[in-house]
C-alpha cells in the first residue's frame, strides 16, 4: 500500500502546475547565469584570481563548463529550497485545505504510510530538482563552455582540480546537496502536518532557513555551540567536496547531521499526523 | 614570464671562455640563447604554493626567436609571473642596465659567479636581478629577481642532456606569496578559522617545472603563437 | 447481525464534550438514519467511525472487530463520503477514481472504473477535470468512489447538503439502489427527519452529543400520534362536527380558523369527508407526524 500511495502522490505532484514552476524558474535562472557568464565571464574569473595574479599566471581554459556549473550551483542552491518548499510544504496541508485529506485518511492505509509515501514522493521531487539543477548547470554548461579543470576559491585558498578528477566530486556534491534539500523538504512536510493551508508551511520553512542562516553568519560566540548542529550550516557542505584534500571528516559530519535532521523531522511528522484529529 | 627569462638565460650557455667581467659573462649567456632558434618542450608543472592547491599539470612550451613564447596546457597550469618578460629584452640591450661582478658562489657542485644587474632608469618593473653564472659553460644556475609589484622570485636550474643548448631539464621557482589577500566570505563553512591560522605561517611558494622532452631547432610555425 | 456496534462513544475537544456516551447498532441490510440537528455531534461520531478522529472513550466495532486494532482491514470494507466529497480538482474524474481505487484495497481495471462512472451517470465526463464539476456531479462521483472497492458498509455524512432538489432526489435514488440492487448496508447522517423517513429503516437520534432514541423508523413512527394542522372557513361548523362525529379527538385552536388536531390512528380521510360534507369550508389539512414534534422538542432542549 505504501508504494501504491507513493505512486498516487507522485501523480498528484506531477499533475500540479506549481510543481513545474520550480523547474521552470530553475531553468530560466540557470540559462540567465550561463548567458551572463558567456558574455562577461572574465570579470568573474578575475575576481577569483585577482589576489594571485601579481605573482602567478594562469594558463589554460579557466572559464569552462565545470567552473560555470560550480558557479551556477553556488548561486542557485540557496534559492532551490524555496522552489522545493512550494511543492513539499503543500503535501499534507494542501490535502487538508482541499478537504481531500478526509477521503485519503478513510482509506485502508495507515497514517504512517500516508506520511511516508508523501515523503518518498517529496524526496523523488527533490531528487528530480537536484538532478535537473545538475544537468542544466553541468551538461548544458559543458556544451556551451567546454571541458576543463575547475578552479575554486574557498576558505583555504585556491584549489585547482583536474577535469578527470571532477565527475565523482560533482556526483558526491550533488548527493550532499540532495540531502540538504531533502532536509528542507522534510522540514516543510513537517510544518505541513501542523498547518491547514499551504502558505504557512512554505513561509515557515523559509523563515527557519533565513533565521538559521543569519545565526550561522553572526560572529557571536553564544551561537558557536549550536552552529555545528544547525542544518543550514551543512547546506553548504557540498562545497567541501571541491576542497583538496577532501575533508572527509567534515563531509561525513555534514551527512550525519543532515540525516539526523531528516529522521527526526520525519518522526515528528509521523507522530503529529497520527495524533491529528481530522476535523476539516 | 620568469620561465621565459630562465630559458633565455639558459640558451646562452655554450661560451666556455673564462670571462672575467660581468658584461662578458652575460654576453656568453646571450650567445647561447641565440643558438636555439626554436624549441618545443613537454613539461610537467608542480606547484606548492600557500593558499593554492593544484595537481601536477602537463603542458607544452613553444619558443621561437626572438621573443615568441607560448604555453599550451590541457588543464589549468600555474606559472610564475614576476615581470620576467621585461628582463629578456632588457639583458639583450646593454645600454639599459649596469652589471656588476660579485662574489663566487657554489650552487650544488658548480662554482658560479654572481652578476648583479641594475636598471639605469626608474621605469622598469625589475629593481634588481642577481644572476649566478657558471663561467666555464656559460650556464645560469640561479637567478634572484626583485620586482616592484611582485616581490622576489628565485629560480634554480638543473641541466641534463640539452645542456649544449643551454636548456635546463628542471627549473625550481621560489615565489613570494606574502602579498596574497583572500577575499572574505568566499565560503561559509565551519572550518574557516582553523585553516586561516595554519596558512598564515607560510609565505613562500615553490613551482617546479620538469622538462620531459625537447625538440630543438625543428622549426615552429608562427601560427602556433597566435592567440586562441 | 450487527455490522457496526458503537458503545459509549465519547469525544472531547479540550473541555468541550462533543459526543457523550453514544451507543447504537447498525445491522446488515439497514439503511440506518443518524439523525440530529446541526452541531449535535453527528459528524464527530461519524469521523470517529472512520478513524478520522480518535475517540476519548468507548468502543467501535465493525464486523465484530475492534476498529482501533483492525483499522485497515475494517476500512477496506467501508466506503464513505464525509460532508461533501472533495476531489483533486486538477485531476480528471477518471484519474481521481483511479487514485482512490488504488488505495482502497482493490485494483480496478479501466473498464471497471468506467462502469462506476456510468453507474453514477458521469459517462462522457470521465476525462473532465473535477474543478469544472457541479456539487451534484461531485456528490455522484463521491458515491462512485465509495463503491469502487465493493464495500459492505457505506457511510454517508449529510450527503444531500447543498444539493438542489433534483440533486437530492438523485442521491436518494442512488442510496435506495445501493440497498436494493447491491445489498449494501448504509449509515446515513442527516439533520432532516423527512429524508430519514423516506429512505431509512432504522435510526438513532442524537442531540448535544447524547443519544435520544434509537430504533426502527416504522416503530418509532407508529408509537407517535399523528397531528393535523387544519385551516377552515367556518369555525363553529368545524367544532360541532368534531364534537358529534369524532368525540375522541383532542383539538385546540392555534389562531383564528386554524386548529391543531391530535389523532391516535390515522383517520384524516374520514375527518376531511365529514368536514366537507358539513360545510366547514376546509381550506387545507396538513399532516404533521408527532415524531417530528418529538424530534424538534428533544433537540430544542
Amino acid at each position: 500500500m505504501l508504494w501504491k500511495n507513493t505512486r498516487n502522490e507522485w501523480i498528484k505532484i506531477t499533475s500540479k502546475i506549481r510543481s513545474y514552476l520550480g523547474i521552470g524558474a530553475l531553468t530560466v535562472l540557470i540559462v540567465v547565469v550561463q548567458v551572463a557568464l558567456k558574455a562577461d565571464g572574465g570579470s568573474f574569473i578575475s575576481y577569483v584570481t585577482a589576489s594571485f595574479e601579481q605573482t602567478l599566471s594562469f594558463n589554460g581554459k579557466i572559464l569552462n563548463g565545470n567552473l560555470v556549473a560550480f558557479i551556477v550551483l553556488q548561486m542557485l542552491i540557496v534559492h532551490v529550497p524555496l522552489l522545493i518548499a512550494l511543492v513539499t510544504g503543500d503535501l499534507l496541508s494542501g490535502e487538508e485545505a482541499a478537504g481531500t485529506i478526509r477521503m485519503l485518511a478513510t482509506k485502508p492505509i495507515s497514517r504512517t504510510q500516508i506520511v511516508l509515501s508523501k515523503w518518498i514522493a517529496a524526496a523523488l521531487y527533490t531528487f528530480v530538482m537536484t538532478a535537473w539543477l545538475a544537468f542544466l548547470s553541468l551538461v548544458v554548461g559543458k556544451f556551451i563552455f567546454g571541458e576543463g579543470d575547475l578552479i575554486v576559491l574557498n576558505s583555504s585558498g585556491l584549489n585547482i582540480i583536474a577535469s578527470d578528477d571532477l565527475p565523482w566530486r560533482f556526483a558526491l556534491s550533488m548527493l550532499i546537496a540532495f540531502l540538504a534539500l531533502l532536509t528542507v523538504s522534510t522540514l516543510s512536510l513537517c510544518f505541513s502536518a501542523f498547518a491547514k493551508n499551504s502558505v504557512g508551511p512554505i513561509v515557515a520553512t523559509m523563515a527557519v532557513i533565513i533565521l538559521f542562516t543569519i545565526i550561522g553568519t553572526l560572529d557571536v560566540t553564544v551561537f558557536d555551540a549550536i552552529k555545528p548542529y544547525m542544518f543550514t550550516t551543512h547546506m553548504a557542505a557540498w562545497r567541501s567536496v571541491f576542497e583538496v584534500p577532501l575533508p572527509w571528516d567534515a563531509v561525513w559530519e555534514s551527512i550525519v547531521v543532515l540525516l539526523v535532521h531528516i529522521v527526526v523531522l520525519l518522526g515528528i511528522t509521523i507522530l503529529r499526523f497520527n495524533k491529528k484529529d481530522i476535523t476539516s | 614570464m620568469i620561465l621565459r627569462l630562465s630559458l633565455f638565460v639558459f640558451l646562452a650557455l655554450a661560451h666556455a671562455n673564462f670571462a672575467q667581467t660581468s658584461e662578458e659573462l652575460l654576453k656568453g649567456v646571450i650567445l647561447k640563447i641565440n643558438s636555439v632558434k626554436d624549441y618545443k618542450a613537454d613539461i610537467s608543472i608542480k606547484a606548492e604554493i600557500p593558499f593554492v592547491k593544484v595537481p601536477i599539470a602537463k603542458a607544452t612550451l613553444y619558443f621561437k626567436q626572438k621573443d615568441k613564447f607560448k604555453v599550451v596546457s590541457k588543464g589549468i597550469a600555474i606559472l610564475p609571473k614576476q615581470g620576467i618578460s621585461d628582463l629578456t629584452s632588457f639583458l639583450s640591450n646593454e645600454s639599459k642596465y649596469t652589471s656588476l661582478l660579485g662574489d663566487s658562489k657554489t650552487i650544488g657542485d658548480i662554482k658560479t659567479k654572481l652578476v648583479t644587474v641594475i636598471p639605469n632608469g626608474e621605469n622598469n618593473e625589475i629593481i634588481l636581478a642577481k644572476v649566478y653564472i657558471d663561467p666555464t659553460e656559460s650556464l645560469i644556475y640561479r637567478t634572484v629577481l626583485t620586482t616592484k609589484e611582485s616581490g622576489t622570485v628565485t629560480v634554480d636550474y638543473t641541466y641534463g642532456q640539452n645542456k649544449k643548448y643551454g636548456l635546463p631539464n628542471k627549473m625550481t621557482f621560489s615565489v613570494d606569496v606574502k602579498k596574497f589577500k583572500m577575499p572574505k566570505s568566499v565560503a561559509s563553512d565551519i572550518r574557516n578559522s582553523e585553516k586561516k591560522t595554519k596558512d598564515k605561517k607560510e609565505n613562500k611558494g615553490v613551482i617546479t617545472i620538469t622538462v620531459i622532452g625537447y625538440e630543438v631547432n625543428k622549426g615552429i610555425s608562427d601560427d602556433t603563437f597566435k592567440k586562441d | 447481525m450487527a455490522l457496526i456496534s458503537v458503545s459509549n462513544l465519547s469525544k472531547s475537544f479540550g473541555n468541550f464534550k462533543a459526543v457523550k456516551n453514544v451507543s447504537f447498532e447498525v445491522r446488515e441490510g439497514d439503511v440506518f438514519g443518524f439523525l440530529g440537528p446541526n452541531g449535535a455531534g453527528k459528524s464527530t461520531t461519524i469521523r470517529c467511525l472512520l478513524s478520522l478522529i480518535k475517540p476519548s472513550g468507548g468502543e467501535i466495532e465493525f464486523f465484530n472487530q475492534n476498529l482501533a486494532s483492525n483499522r485497515n482491514a475494517v476500512l477496506s470494507k467501508v466506503g464513505c463520503i464525509i460532508e461533501k466529497p472533495d476531489f483533486y480538482k486538477y485531476l480528471s474524474a477518471y484519474k481521481n477514481l483511479e487514485i482512490f481505487g488504488r488505495i482502497s484495497g482493490k485494483d480496478l481495471s479501466k473498464m471497471e472504473i468506467y462502469k462506476f462512472l456510468d453507474f453514477v451517470g458521469l459517462t462522457g465526463r470521465e476525462k473532465d477535470k473535477v474543478s469544472g464539476f457541479s456539487h451534484g456531479m461531485k456528490q455522484r462521483l463521491g458515491i462512485a468512489q465509495t463503491l469502487m472497492h465493493d464495500p459492505d458498509i457505506i457511510i454517508l455524512d449529510e450527503p444531500t447538503t447543498g444539493l438542489d432538489p433534483q440533486g437530492i432526489i438523485e442521491v436518494r435514488n442512488l442510496i435506495l439502489r445501493l440497498r436494493d440492487e447491491q445489498n449494501k448496508t448504509v449509515l446515513l447522517s442527516s439533520h432532516q427527519l423527512s429524508e430519514i423517513e423516506i429512505i431509512a429503516n432504522r435510526m438513532v437520534i442524537i442531540n448535544k452529543g447524547e443519544t435520544i432514541v434509537e430504533g426502527s423508523v416504522q416503530e418509532l413512527l407508529e408509537k407517535q400520534s399523528l397531528n393535523l394542522q387544519i385551516n377552515v372557513m367556518n369555525e363553529s361548523i368545524f367544532e360541532s362536527t368534531l364534537l358529534q362525529s369524532f368525540p375522541e379527538l383532542k383539538y385546540h385552536k392555534v389562531y383564528p380558523h386554524n386548529y391543531h388536531v391530535e389523532m391516535v390512528s390515522d383517520t384524516s380521510a374520514q375527518l376531511n369527508e365529514k368536514l366537507v360534507n358539513a360545510g366547514a369550508g376546509v381550506k387545507s389539512i396538513v399532516p404533521k407526524r408527532s415524531l417530528e414534534d418529538f424530534f424538534i422538542k428533544m433537540t430544542e432542549k
